[in-house]
């Protein structure tokens, strides 16, 4: 265990880093504007003082995009990216493998059988062909149909609305990426860079471990343990 | 989607009514982008023709010029009915007279797309016909900031930029081309984009200058002496060499592609240290690169830079990096394929012989070529990894270009798996020569020195017939190889060249020999040359029937006043065989006896005699052995037949 005064030392240390209001300002805008909370990025500019950057260009479509996939409207999804940027689906295959296939599950979830199989037949089954990875995935996908109540399937995963926010992540990232917008929040990154460091010191060094993003709190010792679970829950929050 | 839903959307397009055309743009894109089936259904039903009749048509409305050439750009991405369909409706110019009169910023980014996609790759894009009226408008087009009036929006500004940077990039694969683009100051707006901070019009802009400095001296020095950049105190290679520590792993592959091309135009003699100590290291790390474009590109730019200076080659190897790397640069130097076999590369390369990425592929190959350029890796290492075995293989693959490496790097291997037979013969019927030359070349190397089994093997299949026509075909390199090929299977035994004779046909191969003796081309010559000489290897008959033929005889004694060695050789060799006799019988001394009295008649001695003193050592040799050879006694030769 650590001397009882470790931890007011190591606060001690922190509070001389010079962090300014405006770096912190700009990190919680860059968030907000990569992840599309539109309205959110403008109350905040607004409050907060500062000019919303290159970021804020096509955030409202951005969304609209968001928004249409999280519903379960692909259709309009697709429409409202090629209007956006007419050339994203033809130059990604895959991204456009992803929606329709998303299209499909939209079906099942509708309990739209026959929609559903002449859907397949008429835009995936092809693209399965070309391409045999996406034939395995399809493959699964199709195998929904097996089940009375697919909800209750071991394919279940696919029906869930995680399955419609992965789909919208996805999309949203190719859509920056093509619009050389920066695709991950840099706060994410900075959180990533913060427990790899830790990770890094551990076993090497006796120090207050920071155990929770949330409060951001110092635990006594440093434990392994606490920091994986940690980590991981990074990453499942920015799936 | 029925046909007559597609032929009533068509339609639609033609009646320049209000809102219902507007709709049918809008329902066609939707229904392109994506589907490939679509695009082809939709362009053999002719719609292309009607979009480029909509881009041509006086005040049509901003938004439908929009639509229209988004569908045009999705098309591109369409199979062989589109790309067909794009040509035949003359969709660039179009699109570039379009471009010429428009102004609206989101009309310019569709049509600047829409012609970057019609022009395909830098491949197709090298035939593309451009007017100086072009160039100059997009080269204007590649930095709006500086418009009178700029677009409001920096993220389109940046996109169109990267749409005219893209274009240009495509459009410079000839020196035409280049030129044409570098004196409209392309290069000097391209050095300005590449610092404009939006990545993906960085990396146009980079792909662009280095497409344009490819092979070209005049654009590589141009580009290396230039200080036109965003930063002022900076000059452009500063610049490049700044930006190969860039986060994007994509840009420092663009920005090593554009200063190897550099290099490779001597643009960059003053900044080797830089190179060797900047560059290289760069490149070697990006083989390892999570980014497939970049994994697949990076070894062959590598092997750009340092595939003719062995002292980079040197300093690669000491890297003692990447290993596939390091074979990539082992084409010239001994020490650094010593280096690659010892550090056990070969495993790794026959694996990525099957690598997914054609690019891949075809490194491999370039590697195992360059590594067999060691006679003594082709006895050993190669042979015990078995690489043949892999690339026979990749002679069916499906990527052309796979497949013209993989013949490339069989010929140095020598093969002898008969197996790749057919598939040699098909592939020397390709319709691209350069493909069917090394064809021929594997199954001439195939022949050499080969038994009379491995030989009957190639011709059951070639047929003669075939190399006949070959021989006798306009493109000189194919030609050379034809003859060669002939070559090879007439050396040997008597019985070789009695087959040849027999497959081939006296008169024919008289006539061959007649034809070919003439040829402008020394390579030609030279093949031709040794056909004859092995043939004076042969019977009585075979000499007798070169001897016989006036043209064939001065066609081989003129060749000793050649100003090539090689040829001069070749000629005094013929003479040499012609005059030999091993055996007791009768009648070859006979023979030798009559052709060595005709040579002294037609004064061959004293021609042989001029060549006694040349500075090339073997040659003097063989005329030494000519001289004694046509300067023997001739009564004592009819002495000793009679014995």
């Amino acid at each position: 265990m650590p001397k009882p005064n470790l931890t007011e030392q190591w606060e001690q240390r922190l509070s001389d880093v010079d962090i300014r209001k405006t770096e912190l300002n700009r990190l919680v805008m860059h968030y907000l504007l990569t992840e599309g909370y539109k309205d959110a990025a403008e109350e905040f500019a607004r409050e907060s003082g500062i000019k919303p950057a290159v970021e804020m260009e096509g955030i409202q479509e951005r969304l609209q995009i968001r928004q249409a996939v999280q519903r379960g409207d692909i259709e309009d999804a697709i429409e409202r990216i090629n209007d956006l940027d007419p050339e994203l689906l033809d130059a990604q295959p895959d991204l456009y493998f992803k929606l329709q296939q998303q299209r499909l599950i939209e079906y099942l979830r509708e309990g739209k059988l026959p929609e559903a199989l002449a859907f397949a037949q008429e835009e995936l089954a092809q693209r399965g062909e070309e391409n045999p990875a996406l034939l395995e995935e399809l493959e699964r996908t199709m195998a929904l149909f097996a089940f009375a109540d697919a909800s209750t399937s071991p394919l279940a995963r696919l029906m869930d609305d995680a399955q419609r926010q992965r789909t919208a992540s996805q999309l949203n990232t190719a859509i920056l990426a093509a619009q050389s917008l920066p695709q991950n929040p840099k706060l994410s990154m900075l959180l990533r860079t913060l427990f790899w460091s830790q990770q890094q010191l551990d076993g090497k060094a006796t120090y207050p471990h920071m155990t929770s993003v949330v409060d951001a709190s110092l635990s006594g010792v440093a434990a392994s343990a606490n920091s994986a679970a940690a980590s991981q829950h990074m990453d499942a929050s920015t799936e | 989607m029925p046909t007559a839903r597609h032929e009533e959307l068509i339609g639609q397009l033609a009646s320049a009514g209000d809102g219902e055309r507007a709709q049918s743009l809008r329902y066609l894109k939707n229904c392109v982008i994506g589907n490939r089936q679509k695009k082809d259904q939709l362009a053999e039903l002719g719609v292309v023709a009607s979009l480029v009749r909509i881009l041509r048509e006086p005040s049509v409305s901003v938004a439908d010029l929009v639509q229209a050439c988004h569908i045009l750009g999705s098309l591109a991405y369409g199979g062989e009915p589109c790309l067909h369909a794009l040509a035949r409706e003359g969709v660039t110019r179009a699109l570039l007279d379009l471009l010429a009169k428009v102004d609206t910023p989101d009309l310019i980014e569709a049509a600047l797309r829409a012609l970057k996609l019609s022009v395909g790759t830098v491949k197709t894009g090298k035939n593309i016909l451009l007017q100086d009226a072009d160039t100059h408008r997009i080269v204007y087009l590649l930095n709006p900031v500086a418009w009178p009036t700029p677009p409001t929006s920096l993220v389109q500004a940046a996109r169109i930029g990267q749409q005219a940077a893209l274009f240009i990039a495509r459009c410079s694969g000839s020196q035409t081309l280049q030129t044409r683009w570098f004196s409209t100051q392309a290069t000097k707006e391209l050095l300005l984009l590449v610092g404009c901070g939006f990545v993906k019009t960085q990396e146009a802009a980079l792909e662009a200058l280095a497409n344009l400095c490819h092979d070209n001296h005049a654009v590589a020095h141009a580009i290396s002496h230039s200080d036109e950049t965003v930063a002022p105190s900076e000059s452009s290679v500063d610049v490049l060499l700044r930006m190969l520590q860039h986060p994007d792993a994509y840009i420092r592959l663009l920005v090593a592609s554009c200063i190897v091309n550099m290099s490779r135009m001597g643009a960059m003699t003053s900044y080797a240290e830089k190179i060797r100590l900047s560059l290289l290291p760069t490149l070697i790390r990006l083989f390892d690169c999570s980014d497939k474009r970049v994994e697949e590109q990076a070894p062959l730019v590598f092997a750009y830079l340092v595939g003719e200076d062995a002292e980079l080659q040197t300093s690669a190897c000491e890297t003692g990096n990447t290993l596939l790397a390091i074979a990539a640069v082992c084409s010239l130097q001994e020490e650094c394929r010593k280096k690659a076999v010892d550090a056990k590369v070969l495993p790794r390369i026959v694996s990525a012989l099957s690598h997914y990425s054609p690019r891949v592929r075809t490194a491999a190959c370039m590697c195992t070529r360059s590594l067999s350029r060691s006679v003594k890796n082709l006895r050993t290492s190669l042979v015990d990894a078995d690489v043949a075995t892999p690339i026979c293989k990749l002679l069916s693959d499906p990527s052309p270009e796979v497949q013209s490496m993989a013949l490339t790097t069989l010929c140095n291997l020598t093969v002898l798996d008969q197996n790749i037979i057919p598939q040699l013969v098909k592939l020397s019927t390709s319709e691209d020569a350069d493909i069917s030359m090394h064809a021929m070349w594997t199954m001439e190397n195939m022949v050499y020195h080969a038994g009379r089994d491995v030989k009957s093997a190639v011709m059951v299949v070639l047929t003669y017939d075939r190399l006949i026509t070959l021989i006798r075909t306009g493109n000189v390199s194919l030609q050379e190889r034809a003859i060669g090929l002939l070559r090879n299977l007439i050396c040997g035994k008597e019985a070789d060249v009695s087959s040849v004779l027999e497959g081939v046909g006296e008169v024919t191969l008289l006539s061959i020999l007649d034809q070919m003796l003439q040829s402008k081309h020394e390579k030609v010559l030279l093949q031709t040359l040794y056909i004859a000489v092995n043939m004076a290897t042969g019977n009585e008959q075979h000499k007798q029937s070169l001897m016989e033929n006036e043209t064939i005889l001065h066609g081989i004694l003129n060749c000793l006043e050649h100003s090539n060695v090689s040829i001069r050789e070749g000629a005094v060799w013929c003479i040499i065989n012609l005059c030999w006799y091993e055996g007791r019988k009768r009648e070859e001394i006979r023979g030798a006896r009559d052709r060595i009295q005709r040579f002294r008649t037609l004064g061959v001695l004293e021609r042989i005699r001029h060549l006694a003193d040349d500075s090339n050592l073997n040659l003097r040799e063989r005329v030494a052995t000519a001289i004694d050879q046509l300067s023997r006694p001739l009564e004592s030769m009819e002495g000793i037949s009679t014995e």
